[in-house]
């Protein structure tokens, strides 16, 4: 079992929708104007735009980059107190009460998917309050970043064994997968072979951002072919 | 117990701390509080239709014991099929806005001043009686009037019902015009605009349309984007967008055209210069189906054999004649082209000639002969409605069956220009005016005759949820639901190449003190004795006149409530046989069954268009169009419009100015996905990630283009100044590719002096810099015409 995700930006059309749908599903703070300029806007998905050529022969790439959830995570090794630790399913984790806010892990993440919280859990008034109530909310002085909706994954897992049967590949969608209009996130388990990731993950368009590092990530690009 | 946020957050399963930051204000009801402190924690799921803009995406809403948390799409609504827009997911920040207004207002100081004071409902609603009653006793029931933002729902036809009852005409609906509809109008005398089937095309040309980030559909739209560019690579299918700015249907179209701003319309007869020089045409259709495109002194060949020829074309839209001969031989020579325009080329200074150039390229070049490609819209099975319109030679407002081409307009084309209107044509002085669902303070380019016609009139009510930047020039104003509290139904969506009816239904009970409009415009009709405006004597509310006006679509026995996917063939089989998926026999369970479904729609698309039924395609000629300025010259404003020593065609060519000095950019406001009517800025999510993709939260921005960052010494990040006729406004500047060394592009939807206090003297409203430009032959309001200049500002 190694959850993991195909973006096809073949597909992707760069409307944001990925970034709405992850802030509010995991309660993910809203930062107020004048803390956003000192760069402190949480987005656990972020949207990444690279300019190639002039025009006439300018092409813009849009990337939407959650967590990689690397095989090989930077972030664990330099973690002192074991607040990120890589799970059994290939998920890079996070316990939130254990970690002390010493961002080095945010230091060592090539892919700058680590945010801090540096205020006190705030949002706009009367719309957060009745927030997701299926995720916890980070306090002050805590890293925190993509989980893979792993708190959905839970109750997936809660559902199949009630129902007495295994985890099926559409239990399990993370939020903006589940929301992308252009069909762009495939979500599921690389080893399994049934699931729709396997394939593509293993196509001749496939890459993945950095991998001359070996963070081995598991969020696998299609590149864009025209 | 008093309940506290930390408490509340306990309740929720959420371990906390107090909150600080924006501020503390609680809205959630305090009704629910011991709800949520004791609740079972129930999921439910409800089916409504997104309200955030006209495009009509189903909605499906998660509630915990009754409580909403969460907006999803709806799987079986027919033009999203379960997906929607950041605007769609921030929808219950508008349901708990903490500055939502619970009770009606009146002014205290002069117009203008944002100061209020609460009365009760009974005594706002008397005020308004009485008002209408005594326009009624006087017979000057004209000077009753409606402004109302036209949201594509059934509420519009019941206001202008409404009006209509009251013995006015003076109904002025506000929206943004669909794909292609300046230009079908025109040549086609077709309203509303013709659909098209985008999966049919296999060369895609947009001018200005940005499909993906504007009305009439972005989330229909991005869904089909993605499913074209995966076959592209396969199918060969060519997108080209035509525009100054790239936007993200330039970058996701195989090609961008940089031209300069408002001379789409030139490029487009620049292209059928091309296609008749290589006499490349749709010979049987302009034959058979047209008019004034050869055998006059003065007809449509003649005229762009004449002013069109690719040197000249380049010249004045900055696009080589390579490119140009490359565009005009690569469309015809398609099978099924089409060219759509829109969007901007709707705000340029000239959108009526532009679009009717973009239908001409179309009828020469194979398109409307092109299989299943445009689609005859089918009027729903009720009973028809009165479309607003607007006469052109009298500027007066009316309520008419069918719309007459040449002397009628869509009355929202001019409803900018209200205010001109009223001192030039035969608008009476009013005396009440309503306003709804529209924030014409922000969105105009020329506030000062607005402040100043709302400032005449005696008694200006509004319906608002959030006191905006129009509110100051109201006397009353009633605090209304939002689109999660109330019954309303959403009309087709133009442009899409099928019909479909979106159920509005209340997700939670209207929260303290706001009022659906319908139901209170019903109450105001009952207590002035007019009982004709439900269809059923029975009827008491708002709710029953939307079941009575889909009882004839129920009898019809056409289409379906929404359904699972079901293959639309396998569907035609089963009602050839007269079965249906769902089994209503009576209309009870049809309305059951919208109700759990979220809408109704009519599968299967639209039918081609038969062109031998219709009127003949007109094609633009110089005599023409100067026919036109004339027929319509009230609707032309000041000297700018005014010149009539130049020749329609020169007319025709966008900004006669260019940039000449280092410092000095065309000013082109942009609309983005996030907060496309600009009402979104009302919502904290939507002000955060507007400017995701250039990496700026709450603040707008201006984008250059490289070189011109470079003769200036900008840099990416710098704060400019941007100076306009107008005033000035500091901005961040972005150095992006993607723009026209001409232009400067800033985003629409910030900058509001009200809306809550999320959008309050937060970022910048680009329309407020633009000088008044009016198009003559439409009434529509040009964002591309301004100069301004722009100076560095050092911190």
């Amino acid at each position: 079992m190694k959850w993991g995700m195909v973006i096809d930006l073949q597909k992707c059309t760069g409307c944001g929708e990925c970034v709405a749908a992850c802030k509010l599903e995991n309660n993910v703070a809203i930062v107020a104007p004048k803390e956003s300029e000192m760069g402190r806007t949480m987005l656990w998905m972020d949207m990444l735009t690279v300019y190639e050529g002039e025009y006439p022969r300018l092409r813009v790439r849009q990337f939407p980059r959650p967590c990689m959830h690397c095989d090989h995570p930077p972030c664990t090794k330099v973690c002192p107190v074991r607040a990120t630790y890589k799970n059994e399913e290939g998920i890079v984790a996070q316990i939130y009460p254990q970690c002390i806010g010493c961002r080095y892990c945010m230091a060592a993440c090539p892919y700058t998917v680590k945010s801090f919280n540096w205020y006190k859990p705030e949002w706009a008034p009367g719309i957060r309050e009745t927030a997701n109530p299926d995720v916890s909310v980070r306090p002050v002085g805590v890293v925190e970043k993509c989980t893979f909706c792993v708190h959905r994954l839970q109750k997936a897992k809660e559902q199949a064994k009630s129902d007495g049967r295994n985890l099926r590949e559409g239990d399990f969608q993370t939020a903006c997968a589940e929301s992308c209009p252009a069909g762009a996130i495939v979500f599921g388990d690389l080893e399994n072979t049934s699931h729709r990731v396997n394939p593509l993950s293993r196509s001749p368009r496939a890459m993945r951002l950095l991998e001359d590092l070996g963070t081995e990530p598991k969020v696998i690009y299609l590149k864009e072919v025209d | 117990m008093k309940i506290t946020r930390r408490n509340f957050l306990q309740m929720l399963g959420i371990t906390g701390v107090a909150a600080g930051g924006i501020s503390r204000v609680w809205a959630i009801p305090d009704k629910w509080v011991e709800k949520l402190q004791y609740g079972p924690r129930i999921e439910t799921w409800k089916m409504s239709t997104c309200g955030q803009c006209p495009a009509g995406c189903g909605i499906r809403v998660r509630l915990i014991d009754e409580i909403p948390v969460r907006i999803f799409g709806n799987p079986i609504a027919p033009v999203n099929n379960g997906f929607i827009c950041p605007m769609g997911e921030a929808g219950l920040e508008l349901l708990f806005h903490p500055d939502r207004i619970h009770q009606p207002m009146r002014r205290k100081g002069k117009k203008g001043d944002s100061s209020w004071e609460p009365i009760s409902w009974e005594e706002a609603l008397g005020g308004i009686s009485k008002g209408l009653q005594g326009l009624l006793q006087k017979k000057q029931a004209d000077r009753f009037g409606f402004l109302f933002g036209d949201r594509n729902t059934l509420l519009t036809q019941f206001a202008g019902d409404f009006v209509s009852r009251m013995g006015s005409t003076n109904f002025f609906p506000w929206r943004d015009p669909g794909i292609n509809e300046l230009g079908l109008w025109q040549a086609l005398g077709e309203f509303p605009p013709l659909a098209f089937d985008l999966g049919k095309t296999d060369y895609l040309l947009t001018f200005g349309t940005n499909l993906l980030e504007g009305p009439p559909s972005p989330v229909y739209f991005n869904r089909l984007y993605g499913k074209l560019k995966e076959k592209r690579p396969r199918t060969g299918l060519r997108m080209v967008h035509v525009d100054a700015r790239m936007s993200q249907s330039g970058k996701n179209a195989t090609e961008w055209i940089q031209i300069r701003p408002g001379s789409m319309g030139v490029l487009a007869l620049g292209m059928t210069y091309v296609i008749l020089r290589d006499k490349n045409f749709d010979e049987e259709f302009i034959a058979r189906y047209s008019q004034d495109f050869r055998g006059g002194n003065e007809d449509f060949q003649t005229m762009v054999t004449r002013d069109y020829p690719p040197d000249k074309v380049s010249a004045i839209t900055g696009v080589p004649p390579e490119t140009l001969l490359r565009l005009a031989r690569e469309f015809s020579s398609a099978k099924a082209p089409l060219a759509l325009s829109g969007g901007m080329s709707d705000r340029s200074e000239t959108p009526l000639f532009t679009q009717w150039a973009v239908a001409s390229l179309n009828a020469l070049s194979r398109s409307f002969s092109a299989k299943g490609l445009w689609r005859q819209p089918v009027p729903l099975p009720w009973a028809p409605s009165q479309i607003p319109s607007l006469n052109t030679r009298s500027g007066a407002f009316s309520l008419k069956p069918s719309l007459v081409p040449d002397t009628d307009l869509p009355a929202y084309w001019g409803s900018e220009e209200l205010p001109h209107l009223r001192s030039a044509g035969e608008l009476p002085d009013l005396n009440m005016l309503m306003i709804a669902q529209v924030d014409p303070l922000y969105l105009s380019t020329d506030q000062k005759p607005w402040k100043e016609w709302l400032s005449r009139i005696p008694q200006v009510v509004q319906f608002a949820t959030l006191i905006d930047d129009t509110s100051p020039y109201a006397d009353l104003v009633l605090p209304t639901t939002t689109y999660l509290e109330q019954w309303d139904l959403t009309l087709p969506v133009p442009n899409l190449p099928f019909s479909q009816l979106g159920l509005q239904q209340p997700i939670v009970s209207p929260l303290d003190g706001s009022r659906p409009i319908g139901d209170v415009l019903l109450a105001l009709g009952t207590g002035l004795g007019v009982t004709t405006l439900l269809p059923e004597k029975s009827g008491k509310s708002y709710a029953d006149y939307l079941v009575a006006r889909l009882k004839p679509i129920f009898a019809s026995g056409k289409g379906t409530p929404f359904f699972e996917a079901v293959s639309l063939n396998f569907l035609e089989e089963l009602r050839k046989r007269g079965w249906q998926v769902y089994s209503y026999p009576a209309f009870a369970d049809f309305w059951r069954l919208l109700q759990e479904k979220g809408g109704w729609w009519d599968p299967g698309e639209y039918p081609e268009v038969d062109w031998k039924k219709r009127k003949k395609f007109t094609f633009p000629t110089v005599t023409r169009l100067d026919a036109l300025r004339k027929e319509r010259a009230l609707l032309s404003r000041g000297e700018e419009t005014q010149k009539t020593d130049i020749p329609s065609t020169k007319r025709s060519e966008g900004p006669a100015r260019k940039a000449e000095a280092p410092d000095s950019f065309l000013l082109a406001p942009f609309t983005i996905l996030m907060n496309m009517t600009g009402e979104g800025a009302s919502q904290p999510l939507l002000q955060e990630i507007s400017g995701l993709i250039p990496r700026v939260y709450w603040e707008p921005w201006a984008e250059m283009h490289p070189e011109r960052a470079k003769k200036l010494s900008l840099e990416d990040g710098n704060l400019i100044r941007v100076v306009s006729g107008k005033g000035s406004v500091n901005l961040r500047v972005k150095v992006v590719p993607t723009v026209s060394s001409e232009i400067l592009g800033v985003p629409f939807g910030s900058g509001h002096k009200e809306s809550g206090r999320y959008a309050k003297n937060i970022g910048t409203n680009p329309v407020a810099l633009i000088d008044h430009l009016v198009d003559p032959l439409s009434g529509r309001n040009s964002w591309e015409s301004t100069h301004v200049r722009v100076e560095k500002v050092n911190k």
